[in-house]
């Protein structure tokens, strides 16, 4: 190697030093757009160089003084065996005189290693190579050798290379005639160091008595000893192709040999993280980690596992040195033979998990973790706690559920419900049992038999001077109900009709109030409708163009009109608009571009069939468009399946599309009859509760039962509180149960005490409990339930309750006045802190 | 947009493993290579330490929270070829009960959809899957192995739902729920196991990733009818497997990423699935409705920088 080229962290956060021919110090920011001329460490981090040192012409080794706060204090080892103290221009540790200061050994030869105790942090190591009968590791104490040269100041430091110099002494100094090669202090115990020496050991050293061997073990990896800076237990060296592992207490052979293809030329321990070891070798580009695990099965260690990664900072061939940042976790520098520097980080394994909240949880490392929201993602999850809060699906008015969406197809869905609900509550739709029929049910068609009768009118009569076809209609009682079902209620009366459409104009949908007046065959009244259609409305003045092309309607098939209208028709956007110019210039009753037009509601779309279809090609068209429905989820879909099997299909269909469990289940619930509560159903109500209950929405998940209850009286949840005597532990409410049923063990006075209260136990007529503050028994009867009407439950407040751990309580409006100012129970003597103990008002009340 | 509402500090001294909420999102247990398992009081946003459990020797590598109506256990497993179940009371955790049959370091540890009772499976690094399960009756744990599930070892395991098998007639009367769990492991293979009759039987073996799985993911279901897997991999691909029966799959490649991806994790309603990877990464992923996934964002780590897409 012909230059050195070393990097190494500063006990500074942000700064960090490389050594070769000269010492530059760096300072390390995140990116800025303004800052000029400085170097990019990472895509996000560069660094600046703040000043160089060139005192020093054969550095051959390097420590920085611990301690280093604000001023860097550095330990220059140089060929000639002494070590400097060196900084980057004036700083606090010039009154001390420190800086520019030698460490001179006896005996002039190369300086190996240089260490500064991380404890005793005056202390400072040095390890040089052979030289005849003197020591080969000195000791220092930068403080003492400089008081000791109090009254001789400025000679050490002046003139280094004067041959007066008067050599500090050093604290301790061993290894007579051994060359040092690498060395480091233990990071718990000040006294002890570790060498390696002579090619061929690596000694412990208590410098307390320098001349007794601690310990040792015969091996050539002398070179990088290293001490994990988070278990004095674990020492690193190398030796050529091989990083050995030692335990210090059992030293004599290593307890782990990782083999390299190349020679290793460094190792360190990683600070941030447990037993990670990273190396480089030589020539290489990739810094290689160890993740060590050592393990205790029973008392026993066995021997270490070794994860191994190998990491490539992005920088060029050829690396020279890294260097471990402190504090910051996994990172570490890089320079490379060319002097690119980079800054990189080893990203860990990340584990993230879903919170019930919606929230993720990720780890970063080792002390960190986030989460997200991820309201933003709209997620049905998130819609289905807004709409749960909202109390979705609990409102008795059926169609008021529809409002609570911001769905259009959810609440065409209640809607339909009511719609339906309340056309069999009227008798309009006898014949069939079921709560909200569908279409197919209602019409009962037979494809082999056309029940239907069939009218035809002439268009002339119907005040369309220029026609002289006729258009056909179908009648049958039971298209009238499903006419109704589709909310087309206006066969009998045209009043209804008109109002209905005035309604849609209110609502701004002019193309489809004039599409269905067409199809009710009121042309006139459609071009009134269209023409009406305000201006400012979107596309209102084309609407005004649509009702000039409306009135010139003929059905004659040569006519310009037709023929233009075929053409045009084409370019129309608005699916109603086309709806009414297809309907208008079909021919042989062939309506498939109106039943097919998707943009055309279902509703209006399955009216309309009902009109104009004979029964079998009524029939096949409501299946084929069923069976598209229930394949795509789409809820329109029940208006023709009702609440059959059919439906269920459906709504999986939907749920499988959506996720939607919250609609799937309340639709299930309330427009479904019980006896077809099948395993689905009741896997959906499931779902919906455990949802509910995942997110804490009891009052929700309450209401829902109860709900679900009057639907489904099977799933009542069985009694869950029993009431039983303290004394005698027979059940009070048993009892009362009882008596309330006439068949308790005092029949005579069931009849009369409906209003019956107790306030002593029954069995053994031992007073029940009383509140704690009012000093009242239960069961006394209280001044505020004296209502005439004897199913009416006592208000809240006068129930009693009482704390699951101590048992005492008393009236609920009573507690709840204690415990706001008080977080001890009511009982004199009683130390529960019975309200804190109850985790879940801990949990609701903030 | 998505933002990072909060980060803690574990005050772990070593690299945190896992991280898991329980079920009603009021406390967050992590546990880490400092060999400890640490759950916090998270409710209304804040973050007190409750406890900090040790009684494993190795690192902790996952943590899971069984169903609060089984109390409150927490189920840990380790390097030190343990698993480890405690029990909350009044705040505190003790061992309430320890399986040690694994010879080697335990990777994965899962409780079962409450459905099945209090169940436990473990996955380890000696290839074999254990399956404990806690018998009311004699207050004893029964431990089922699955043997050489993965040859090298068993890097995760997930339940399947409890989901009724699906039938073309609904009125039919109550159906035995069929208990199974999918495995990832060393031998690149994800694994579809399956109870009959006391014995744990391999219903499938999905081939596709080309190194090794690195996390599975059996997506919850709110009343669906088919069945979704993530599975991801050293290979740097997330793989998407769909049945409908349970029975056959279809693998769907997610993404392949620029690094390993490490995890896989499906949202509560199982729409929304997060990934992260060695690329410092974690992207979510949400099926549009023609089918095809998309990232719908994704987030930096290091800087907590968050880019949409």
């Amino acid at each position: 190697m012909s230059s050195k080229l070393e990097i190494q962290w500063t006990p500074i956060p942000n700064k960090f030093i490389t050594w070769g021919s000269e010492i530059c110090l760096y300072e390390v920011h995140q990116d800025r757009d303004n800052v000029f001329q400085s170097i990019k460490l990472s895509s996000t981090t560069s660094a600046n160089l703040l000043a160089t040192n060139t005192n020093h012409h054969y550095v051959k080794c390097l420590d920085i003084y611990p301690k280093s706060d604000a001023d860097l204090l550095l330990a220059v080892g140089l060929s000639n065996g002494r070590i400097s103290l060196s900084t980057f221009g004036p700083t606090e540790y010039d009154s001390l005189g420190l800086p520019g200061k030698e460490l001179v050994p006896r005996h002039a030869r190369q300086c190996n290693t240089v260490c500064w105790n991380t404890i005793e942090t005056s202390w400072v190591a040095a390890g040089l190579d052979k030289y005849r009968s003197d020591n080969s590791v000195l000791i220092w104490d930068i403080t003492k050798s400089s008081q000791n040269n109090d009254n001789s100041s400025g000679r050490l430091a002046v003139n280094t290379m004067a041959p007066a110099v008067e050599l500090a002494k050093p604290i301790a100094e061993f290894g007579v005639s051994e060359t040092a090669h690498s060395m480091a202090w233990f990071s718990s115990n000040s006294k002890l160091i570790a060498v390696g020496m002579n090619l061929k050991n690596i000694k412990f050293v208590d410098i307390r008595d320098p001349n007794k061997i601690t310990n040792s073990t015969l091996t050539k990896a002398v070179f990088g000893v290293c001490m994990d800076p988070n278990d004095d237990r674990h020492l690193a060296s190398f030796f050529e192709n091989n990083i050995y592992v030692w335990d210090t207490r059992n030293f004599e052979k290593p307890i782990l040999t990782l083999h390299h293809n190349k020679p290793v030329i460094k190792i360190a321990w990683c600070p941030t993280k447990y037993n990670l070891l990273g190396s480089l070798q030589k020539e290489s580009s990739v810094i290689n980690l160890y993740d060590i695990q050592h393990t205790v099965i029973g008392n026993e260690e066995v021997e270490p596992s070794v994860l191994e990664r190998d990491v490539a900072p992005g920088s060029p061939h050829n690396i020279m040195s890294f260097s471990w940042h402190n504090t910051d976790e996994n990172r570490f520098l890089t320079i490379a033979l060319s002097g690119t520097i980079t800054d990189y980080t080893v990203f860990d394994r990340i584990t993230l998990n879903w919170a019930p909240t919606s929230n993720v949880v990720w780890t970063y490392g080792r002390k960190t973790m986030k989460y997200i929201n991820d309201y933003p993602l709209q997620d049905i999850s998130t819609k289905i706690k807004q709409r749960a809060l909202a109390g979705y699906g609990l409102k008795a008015e059926i169609y008021k559920n529809g409002e609570i969406v911001d769905n259009e197809m959810l609440s065409n869905v209640w809607n339909w419900l009511y719609l339906s609900g309340k056309l069999v509550e009227d008798g309009l739709l006898n014949g069939t049992q079921c709560k909200h029929p569908g279409v197919q049910a209602v019409l009962k068609l037979d494809p082999s038999n056309n029940k239907s009768d069939h009218y035809s009118l002439l268009w002339s009569d119907l005040g369309n001077k220029n026609c002289q076809g006729v258009v056909r209609i179908f009648k049958h009682e039971d298209r009238d109900k499903a006419l109704h079902l589709c909310s087309w209620h206006f066969e009998r009366d045209s009043n209804k009709l008109t109002q209905f459409l005035e309604q849609l104009e209110k609502e701004q949908a002019y193309t489809r109030a004039a599409a269905i007046a067409v199809f009710n065959l009121k042309i006139r009244l459609a071009i009134d409708i269209l023409s009406r259609a305000p201006e400012n409305v979107s596309f209102g003045s084309s609407l005004n163009v649509m009702a000039m092309a409306l009135a010139g309607f003929t059905d004659d098939k040569s006519s310009v009109w037709k023929q233009f209208c075929s053409t045009a028709k084409q370019k129309l956007s608005d699916p109603y608009l086309k709806a009414i110019f297809s309907f208008l210039t079909t021919e042989n009753y062939n309506y498939e571009s109106v039943l097919n037009e998707s943009g055309v509601t279902v509703d209006d779309r399955v009216a309309f069939a009902c009109m104009f279809l004979p029964d079998n090609r009524l029939h096949d068209y409501l299946k084929r468009l069923s069976d598209k429905l229930i394949e795509e989820g789409n809820l329109d879909g029940l208006l023709l399946t009702g609440t059959n099997q059919d439906g269920i299909r459906l709504l999986q269909r939907y749920l499988d599309a959506t996720g939607d469990i919250q609609s799937t289940a309340l639709i299930a619930v309330r427009a479904f009859p019980v006896e077809m509560f099948s395993e689905t159903i009741k896997e959906w109500i499931s779902s919906y509760r455990n949802l509910l209950d995942t997110w804490q929405l009891w009052n929700e998940r309450a209401h829902f039962d109860i709900m679900l209850s009057t639907y489904w009286p099977a799933d009542t949840a069985p009694q869950q509180v029993y009431v039983s005597c303290n004394f005698c532990g027979k059940s009070i409410s048993a009892y009362m149960y009882g008596l309330t049923r006439g068949r308790g063990p005092f029949p005579r006075i069931s009849g009369t005490a409906n209003k019956l209260k107790m306030s002593s136990c029954p069995n053994c007529r031992k007073p029940l409990p009383r509140c704690a503050i009012c000093l009242m028994h239960m069961g006394t009867t209280t001044g505020s339930g004296s209502g005439g009407d004897s199913n009416k439950i006592i208000e809240f407040p006068n129930w009693f309750t009482w704390c699951q751990t101590c048992r005492h309580g008393g009236h609920v409006s009573h507690m709840t006045h204690w415990f706001d100012e008080h977080s001890e129970c009511p009982v004199t003597a009683c130390t529960c802190k019975c309200f804190s103990v109850d985790s879940v008002s801990n949990a609701i009340i903030k | 947009m998505v933002s990072i509402l909060n980060s803690i500090d574990t005050g772990h001294e070593d690299m945190v493993h896992d991280a898991e909420v329980d079920y009603y999102g009021l406390r967050l247990a992590t546990c880490s290579s400092d060999n400890s398992v640490k759950v916090y009081d998270i409710k209304n946003g804040g973050t007190a330490l409750l406890d900090d459990l040790k009684g494993h020797f190795g690192p902790v590598w996952q943590i899971a929270w069984s169903h609060p109506k089984f109390g409150n256990l927490l189920a840990s497993c380790s390097y030190d070829r343990k698993v480890i179940i405690w029990k909350e009371q009044n705040g505190k955790f003790s061992k309430y009960y320890e399986y040690a049959n694994h010879d080697s370091s335990v990777n994965s540890v899962q409780f079962a959809p409450p459905e099945y009772g209090l169940v436990l499976a473990c996955g380890s690094s000696d290839g074999s899957i254990s399956i404990l399960t806690y018998i009311a009756e004699t207050h004893n744990w029964d431990a089922k192995k699955i043997q050489n599930a993965h040859a090298i070892g068993c890097n995760a395991v997930s339940w399947a739902p409890a989901i009724t098998p699906i039938t073309s007639d609904y009125s039919q009367g109550e159906q035995k729920l069929v208990k199974r769990l999918v495995s990832g492991g060393c031998d690149n293979l994800v694994k579809i196991w399956r109870e009959e009759d006391d014995r744990w039987v391999e219903e499938n073996k999905l081939e596709v990733h080309s190194d090794w799985v690195r996390d599975v993911a059996w997506a919850p279901s709110v009343g669906l009818h088919h069945h979704t897997i993530a599975s991801c991999s050293q290979d740097r691909r997330v793989i998407i497997w769909t049945s409908d029966d349970g029975t056959n799959w279809n693998s769907t490649v997610l993404q392949t990423f620029d690094d390993v991806v490490w995890n896989v994790s499906w949202s509560l309603n199982g729409n929304i699935l997060a990934v992260s990877g060695g690329d410092n990464k974690i992207t979510l992923w949400k099926q549009n409705l023609q089918g095809n996934w998309q990232c719908v964002s994704d987030v930096v780590k290091g800087q907590g920088q968050i880019n949409n897409q």
